[in-house]
């Protein structure tokens, strides 16, 4: 972990001397800001392991009939790659980098509700972050019953090794921190915000974290209730999950898919949240639909407990149309996101440095993935393609463009307020355009590996079977969104050895982190803040909007 | 944390800043135990015998005992938070400690059930959810416990730490949210036939 000890301290060590005092600061700081890039360095370190694993998934399918790793390897590489991105990666992305990071600022408050708190949370995530990574380790190996764990094959007859009870304790930890975040930010919003701030001059992304917060709330610990249950099974002598013992298998099913659907707008709100505030200040033009967008995002959350049997069409067990009918309407709210988006950059006066670029990538390439999630939440064609690479393809598509296209817009954007520095344009286009490529090589064949019956979490595959031309193409798109983070990293390397100032405001932004300095002083804002008239006060500050004021109201203050 | 709501006597307090965070949490342990409930209620439409199981009936009058035991430990937390809003210190630590001694008691009176329960975890389902469900709560009432404890150490000195009462406050939150759940326990595991 010396890359985040590295990353995070510099600010301190600069601040107070020694190293040794950085590190002590570092580790007893409960700041956001050093917070929240403790997060962002962990979990995209992290990221990087599951995009390692991803990689040596594609070598193994890369021929037929490969030996690359064995099928017990396999099982414990996709199992893991599946878990930390998940897990370790995209929910602390979003919630706990940059929800950390960026809503106090957002708010005009000067740190979050519980600062000690959230301190116990990040090493709760770094903690049990580790704990799952520790099953490699073991003689046994890590987990390898995929990211989902169905009972009966999570149980201890089937998986009798400790990589799995490492899996569930860190399962525990980690959603625990998660509800800790939720908490923390729903009452940071809620009590926090600077006067003139109301609930609807909020910045959208502030809007979509606070749902995605209560959103944790709903989900996280119906997850902790199947794992303990879980681990009753396994080591207590109880049978909830095996017949055998007058137990119900379908029930980890119904629990974890009531997690692990709203799992799925947990890591999808916040990285709509960053391209809802990128979108506007690269068009110029305030948000287009704002209360819509807020309204769509609650739809969405609310919709999102009532579709998770769709995960289950094929156990045969679950009404049909209930479930079909609620996936089918997620659509509606998601639609008018879209649409918002869209709005916002019509007419625009737009300029295209990266995170835009990322933004924009967001939109072209999220729009497959939802449309194809459409197709299955239909039964009938969820029947057809059911457990093949169809899925798969969908949801990586999804998961991918949010995730990575959005989240990588929201580290461009930020990264000059946190770091005080720029990133290169150049080679943020690099970075862009490589993987762009790499994602549409890298998906769009599973599409076709899933319609000619591929069936997911399999390590080979026979000559023959129409399958070969499919996962070649894949694993070079693979490859090639590999080579897109070298230059992430080289843009890091250069802005680190030959830094830009950014200054207070480089975007010409519209929200209040733009009038701190960058990086934010430590309890955030040494200037009185601008009169908040709207969602986009440093807008209206810098150019004499008057925000929701009527033009008499503004004559009467002056303003006009 | 500290707030600037003020309060006089007699006068209920608005919940503080530490206040609403532990509502909002509570609200995730809530959620937690409707994940429990619902195995228990998935597991006992699943199950065609007579529920629960004839030969493991427990002793119905020795957890009513000890159900009591636990909401009387409810009516002295909310009492003793109401005599620290009033400025009656001692008065409200005596019943903070009065309210951990009668967790611990239930916590003793679980543990017998437990030892001279005629079945085990691995018996049948319903012994399955008893001892998680009961485990379950008895782990959030030493948390309780725990809680009670760090408000005593904070309301140790003579003086007053500015931060006393919503810890009070807070602990009370929980205390009163752990014995609804275990109410709501005690009433599925003997009551649903």
């Amino acid at each position: 972990m010396t890359a985040v000890v590295e990353g995070a301290a510099p600010s301190h060590a600069q601040a107070h001397g020694g190293p040794l005092e950085g590190i002590y600061n570092w580790l007893t700081s409960t700041d956001h800001k050093v917070i929240g890039k403790s997060y962002l360095i962990t979990s995209v370190l992290l990221f990087f392991l599951g995009g390692i694993l991803a990689e040596l998934i594609r070598i193994q399918l890369v021929v037929p009939d490969n030996n690359f790793v064995s099928q017990n390897a396999f099982n414990e590489i996709f199992t893991m790659h599946g878990s930390i991105m998940m897990y370790l990666f995209a929910g602390p992305f979003a919630f706990g980098a940059f929800g950390n990071l960026v809503i106090p600022l957002q708010i005009g408050a000067p740190d979050l509700a519980f600062p000690r708190l959230n301190a116990l949370s990040y090493w709760v995530y770094l903690g049990g972050s580790l704990m799952m990574l520790a099953g490699f380790l073991t003689t046994t190996g890590a987990a390898n019953f995929a990211w989902v764990s169905y009972a009966p094959l999570s149980n201890s007859l089937y998986s009798p090794g400790a990589g799995a009870d490492l899996w569930i304790a860190s399962l525990t930890l980690t959603g625990m921190s998660a509800v800790f975040t939720a908490v923390n930010l729903i009452t940071t919003i809620f009590y926090l915000r600077a006067p003139g701030m109301t609930m609807f001059r909020m910045p959208i992304f502030t809007w979509n974290m606070l749902v995605t917060s209560i959103l944790i709330l709903l989900a996280f610990p119906v997850l902790a209730a199947a794992v303990i249950l879980l681990y009753a099974d396994r080591h207590l002598g109880t049978g909830i999950y095996s017949v055998a013992d007058g137990g119900v298998p379908i029930l980890w099913q119904n629990l974890f898919w009531f997690f692990g659907h709203p799992e799925v707008y947990i890591l999808a709100l916040p990285f709509f949240g960053i391209v809802t505030e990128v979108l506007p200040v690269f068009s110029r033009k305030p948000v287009f639909g704002y209360k819509g967008l807020v309204f769509a995002t609650m739809a969405i959350a609310g919709l999102s407990t009532g579709v998770w049997a769709h995960h289950m069409f094929a156990t045969g067990a679950v009404l049909l149309p209930f479930f079909s009918a609620m996936s089918l309407l997620i659509a509606v709210p998601t639609g008018i996101k879209f649409f918002a988006w869209i709005g916002t950059m019509w007419r625009g006066n737009l300029s295209f440095p990266p995170p835009m670029v990322f933004a924009i990538g967001f939109l072209l390439c999220f729009l497959p993935g939802g449309l194809t999630g459409v197709l299955l939440a239909s039964p009938p064609i969820d029947f057809f393609v059911n457990n093949t690479y169809f899925v798969v393809a969908h949801f990586h598509q999804v998961l991918f463009s949010t995730v990575v296209f959005a989240g990588f817009s929201g580290v461009y954007y930020w990264y000059p307020k946190f770091y005080g520095r720029m990133l290169r344009n150049s080679l943020g286009y690099w970075h862009f355009g490589i993987m762009f490529v790499g994602y549409w090589l890298t998906y769009i064949p599973m599409y076709g590996m899933g319609l000619a019956g591929m069936p997911r979490r399999i390590a080979v595959y026979f000559p023959g079977e129409h399958l070969t031309l499919f996962n070649q193409i894949s694993t070079v798109g693979a490859a090639l969104i590999g080579i897109s983070f070298l230059f992430f990293l080289a843009n890091l390397w250069v802005s680190w050895r030959r830094p830009v100032p950014a200054g207070n405001n480089p975007w010409d932004g519209h929200t209040l982190e733009w009038v701190a300095t960058s990086p934010p002083a430590h309890h955030n804002f040494e200037e009185p803040l601008p009169p908040i008239r709207s969602e986009r006060p440093v807008w209206d500050m810098n150019h004499g909007g008057i925000g929701d004021l009527s033009p008499e109201e503004a004559k009467a203050e002056g303003l006009r | 944390m500290s707030t600037n709501v003020s309060f006089g006597q007699g006068q209920a307090r608005r919940p503080s800043l530490l206040g609403v965070g532990t509502i909002i949490w509570i609200a995730s342990e809530l959620m937690f135990f409707s994940g429990i409930f619902s195995a228990y209620f998935t597991i006992r439409a699943h199950d065609g015998k007579p529920w629960p199981p004839v030969a493991d009936h427990l002793s119905l009058a020795q957890s009513a005992l000890i159900t009591a035991v636990l909401v009387v430990s409810s009516v002295t937390v909310q009492r003793g938070l109401r005599l620290a809003e009033t400025g009656r210190r001692l008065a409200a630590k005596r019943l903070a400690l009065l309210t951990a001694v009668l967790g611990a008691l239930f916590l003793g009176g679980l543990l017998l059930q437990w030892y001279q329960a005629p079945f085990d975890t691995s018996t049948n389902a319903f012994g399955s959810l008893y001892y998680v469900m009961t485990g379950l709560v008895g782990l959030h009432l030493i948390f309780g416990i725990v809680a009670v404890g760090g408000l005593l150490g904070r309301m140790a000195g003579e003086g007053h730490d500015p931060g006393e009462l919503d810890v009070y406050q807070a602990t009370s939150y929980y205390w009163h949210f752990v014995v609804i759940v275990w109410l709501l326990t005690f009433a599925s595991l003997f009551f649903v036939h």
